[in-house]
């Protein structure tokens, strides 16, 4: 399932967005502050809201004061998701949030949400909520609603709910004594957030999936230079030890004395390449650490991931991962008057014409500042 | 007394973008031409590519290479683009130097070999239109104004460093119906005097 379309009111920097069309992969780029990280948080949002309370996940932001627009308080804060799963039925998710009029400083209330399932014929078909304001409780009917499952149907309610809470954010914390100790848990099948228990996903790829381990050994062997074999041991007290072969010396280096960029590229060799690791993807700025030639590797899996697994979102700040990824997939932040506009590349004339006729690619556009959307303004 | 041959120049390939350096990387390593033959340098578009050449090719001092520049014709008119590159070459005292123009873009090749393309990928679509039309031999690939874009209404969104790297590694070099991949192919002989006369693809 894929987000196709996307659309905000009032939620911080974006007065009012409105992405339709969305593609497989979505790379966001623009100068610092221009709201890259918001709209991941976007999603972070639904899900916080999904696992406790509106009210939580906006007081964890700053309470409504912080997260409203600036300029536009006392409105709601919509969000609308149009997502379409594999057998091309459109569902819509909206949400409409505003401060509890009876405690309007520490609670919301949720004034409007409704969950929409088009048949692939146009037949609108309604789920059970209805508009209205219901003061007595901020949790999402989501939630509420979103745990039944009836003989041989999935409610769209559960559809829905299931998607928001597939959607993982990854922020790799690259710290080496981290990888190099952690404890040994049950299996474990997939990446966290962080990717502190890399060490774990790599052993349970070796026993079960050996094929898979060995495909991320061979390309890690080919990306890093020196790197001959990954392999992960057990100490008597039941830690993992990340080992790491250089085909030059005999023995091997622990992951806390490899270097971060090492410990980066694993890390998402391992998440691209883990046939369990499945839903939607944020990554922020996966360039850090790594240097520009092995970009394009990593963005040759994040398609392939994007094609096979789930959708990608992006954001950078580098110019060569803007020239390894499809130029339908690049959009343009630009702050205009405090709120935040999204483009999409190749919907600019100039951009496209030179982008087709092979005189730049993207990323060497933007080195030449002639990415029109002004990201070389200061914002 | 024998006359030594001269040892055969290293050729430095100028191309447009990194996809075709994936293509020729995969290419080259299918003809098992050594690495230390040639060396590769991709730009990030043409027109980072065409002030570089003049100033690469009049900088180089190491000795003993040959600049072979492989550059997209993009529906331009590719007599004049051929003749303005030779000229530069010539201004650079590179005379030596090797231009093949691509008509139009790297997929016109791939088009060219219909049977590769179907065994990297099942065609969305019958085929159908220009696809077909080259299949008939009605066509040839480089009279395609957008070959990236035919080949993307067959086979969908395509992964461009994968396709490059596929081709590149399962292209015939003999019998593909693009005029221009012909014409390079036959550039390639002449510069790598190691290569057979005929390459039949093992």
């Amino acid at each position: 399932m894929r987000i196709e379309a996307l659309e905000l009111k009032n939620y911080k920097s974006f007065k009012h967005l409105k992405l339709t069309n969305l593609p497989e992969m979505v790379v966001l780029v623009g100068a610092n502050g221009t709201g890259k990280t918001t709209l991941f948080d976007v999603f972070s949002f639904l899900q916080d809201a999904l696992a406790g309370t509106v009210s939580k996940a906006v007081n964890a932001r700053g309470r409504y004061k912080e997260l409203v627009t600036r300029g536009s308080e006392g409105e709601s804060i919509e969000i609308k998701l149009d997502m379409r799963n594999a057998e091309n039925q459109l569902i819509r998710y909206e949400l409409k949030i505003k401060p509890n009029p009876l405690m309007p400083s520490t609670d919301m209330v949720i004034e409007h949400e409704l969950v929409t399932f088009n048949e692939k014929w146009g037949v609108e078909e309604l789920s059970f909520f209805e508009n209205g304001i219901v003061p007595a409780t901020d949790v999402l009917r989501l939630k509420v609603h979103g745990y039944v499952v009836e003989d041989n149907h999935v409610p769209v309610a559960t559809v829905v709910r299931r998607f928001i809470e597939s959607w993982n954010q990854f922020d790799f914390q690259v710290d080496s004594t981290r990888f190099g100790l952690p404890r040994l848990s049950d299996e474990e099948r997939f990446l966290s957030a962080t990717g502190t228990n890399l060490a774990n996903v790599i052993l349970e790829l070796k026993k079960s999936n050996p094929p898979v381990y060995e495909k991320i050994v061979e390309k890690a062997a080919r990306l890093i230079p020196g790197v001959a074999k990954v392999d992960v041991t057990v100490t008597e007290d039941e830690r993992l030890l990340l080992k790491i072969q250089d085909s030059a010396f005999e023995r091997p280096f622990y992951a806390k004395h490899v270097s971060e960029g090492t410990m980066a590229i694993l890390a998402y060799l391992v998440l691209l390449n883990n046939p369990n690791q499945t839903g939607l993807l944020t990554l922020d700025e996966p360039e850090n650490l790594l240097y520009p030639d092995i970009l394009w590797e990593l963005c040759e899996d994040l398609q392939w991931y994007a094609k096979n697994r789930g959708q990608v979102f992006v954001s950078t700040h580098s110019p060569e991962v803007l020239n390894a990824v499809p130029p339908e997939s690049v959009y343009l932040l630009k702050k205009e008057n405090g709120t935040t506009q999204i483009t999409k590349a190749m919907d600019d004339e100039n951009i496209k014409s030179l982008i087709e006729n092979g005189d730049f690619l993207m990323g060497s556009l933007w080195n030449s500042g002639l990415l029109s959307s002004g990201l070389n303004e200061v914002s | 007394m024998l006359n030594a041959l001269p040892a055969p120049k290293k050729v430095i390939f100028l191309v447009e973008e990194p996809s075709m350096q994936l293509f020729l990387e995969a290419l080259f390593q299918q003809l098992h031409l050594p690495e230390t033959a040639y060396q590769i340098k991709a730009f990030r578009g043409k027109q980072l590519l065409l002030p570089a050449i003049p100033r690469l090719l009049n900088s180089w001092r190491e000795p003993n290479t040959q600049f072979f520049i492989l550059i997209d014709n993009d529906n331009k008119d590719c007599i004049q683009l051929k003749n303005k590159l030779v000229f530069d070459c010539l201004q650079a005292n590179r005379s030596d130097t090797v231009v093949r123009i691509v008509c139009q873009e790297l997929e016109a090749w791939y088009l060219g070999d219909l049977f590769a393309i179907k065994s990297y990928s099942p065609l969305k679509k019958s085929f159908k239109g220009q696809l077909k039309q080259i299949e008939d031999n009605k066509l040839i690939p480089d009279e395609i104004q957008r070959p990236s874009k035919v080949l993307e209404a067959h086979l969908g969104n395509l992964i461009k460093s994968d396709i490059a790297k596929y081709m590149g590694k399962n292209i015939t070099l003999e019998g593909n119906s693009s005029v221009s991949f012909g014409y390079f192919v036959q550039a390639l002989k002449t510069v790598f005097p190691c290569l057979p006369a005929t390459l039949e693809t093992p």
